[in-house]
């Protein structure tokens, strides 16, 4: 049995050896996996918000989308992974509310943020399950990469 | 802020969600318990916890309320009636007067309704407490995971501060197996405006 880890919203969680990071209730909010495929390192991020631009103090980077794969992408340095052996999954980014105006379009740019930083700092994003109008629960098996999202209709996706 | 404001602030919340409660007894017909408030002043991380199960499916009525001061609109918080989803379904049922599983447009409809009429009610009674013009917007309507509507109805407090304060009474119609939640979620705007207003009652 693998060791199961929460990451709740505005959290980051590194993996290094086999378990599963888990985050239930995903809406606008982003979830990004970052895995190295050599040294099967792996770190799930929870972010809310997609730019701390947004804001003029920022307490809790890992909010931001921006913020949190900065911080990610140094941290798996840190711990020796090379860049070209990051790979990254993108999960969430839906629209729960049609309308509510002030969020609208927060999980369109959640996803822009990210495919946006992840291309800057020269990561490849190999699997995707963004947009939509419903909510995820995702899984991030650590020790083989895979992502596995389940969605309130019961469906299963492996990315 | 101290004991004894927190203590106001779960009163009038208290005297807000029996008034929801007593809307709701009137639609259904039937009698209904409800708890006193549960108050916690979370961090935004934690605050889909405090409200209820992550990964349970719910049936979410909102309404984001504003009050008007000096002829100004300022934000008070967003209110929240909260269905896990077999107890939506029951209580669709009851509300249409119909048979069958999942929801129908109709239900939805009854639901929405059911959810803007005890959250008006909620308001109405606070205002009257406070002698204060409350503005509420459309209520919206989302059937999903509890934690990722209430995360999402976050973000818009998640560009102001780290921390906020939620409020939330529990209730249940004991002869149809129907339970369900209100839940306040403060600006700072709103529990100051309720602290400041109710000394002034006070003195």
């Amino acid at each position: 049995m693998k060791k199961i880890d929460y990451v709740g919203a505005g959290e980051m969680k590194v993996s290094i050896g086999p378990s599963v990071l888990k985050a239930v209730g995903v809406g606008s909010c982003l979830i990004i996996c970052l895995f190295d495929t050599k040294k099967r390192i792996g770190i799930m991020s929870h972010a809310m918000l997609p730019s701390s631009s947004l804001l003029s103090f920022v307490s809790n980077p890992f909010k931001f989308v921006d913020k949190s794969i900065e911080i990610a992408v140094e941290k798996m340095q840190m711990l020796g992974c090379k860049k070209k052996d990051i790979v990254a999954k993108i999960i969430g980014g839906a629209n729960l509310f049609n309308g509510l105006e002030l969020l609208e379009d927060i999980g369109k740019k959640n996803i822009e943020i990210a495919r946006k930083k992840l291309g800057e700092l020269g990561i490849k994003i190999v699997a995707e399950d963004v947009g939509g109008n419903f909510g995820r629960s995702v899984y991030f098996h650590t020790d083989t990469g895979e992502v596995v999202v389940i969605t309130t209709t019961q469906l299963v996706k492996k990315l | 802020m101290n004991i004894e404001d927190l203590d106001i602030l779960r009163e009038v919340f208290n005297v807000g969600s029996c008034h929801a409660s007593t809307a709701l007894s009137k639609l259904t017909r039937k009698n209904i318990n409800v708890s006193f408030p549960k108050l916690e002043f979370a961090r935004i991380e934690e605050v889909a916890k405090f409200v209820g199960e992550l990964s349970l499916i719910a049936s979410v009525v909102y309404c984001y309320v504003e009050f008007e001061e000096n002829n100004h609109r300022k934000p008070f918080g967003g209110f929240l009636f909260i269905l896990p989803q077999d107890s939506a379904v029951r209580l669709a049922k009851v509300l249409t007067n119909e048979s069958g599983e999942g929801l129908s447009d109709l239900d939805i409809s009854a639901l929405k309704e059911t959810g803007n009429i005890v959250l008006g009610n909620c308001l109405t009674a606070i205002s009257n407490w406070l002698k204060v013009r409350f503005w509420e917007s459309v209520p919206k309507f989302s059937s999903d995971l509890l934690g990722a509507i209430i995360n999402d109805l976050l973000i818009n407090f998640a560009l102001k501060t780290d921390y906020v304060l939620v409020l939330k009474t529990e209730f249940m119609v004991e002869s149809q197996k129907i339970s369900g939640s209100f839940v306040l979620m403060f600006e700072r705007e709103g529990y100051e405006l309720i602290l400041r207003k109710t000394r002034e009652l006070l003195k």
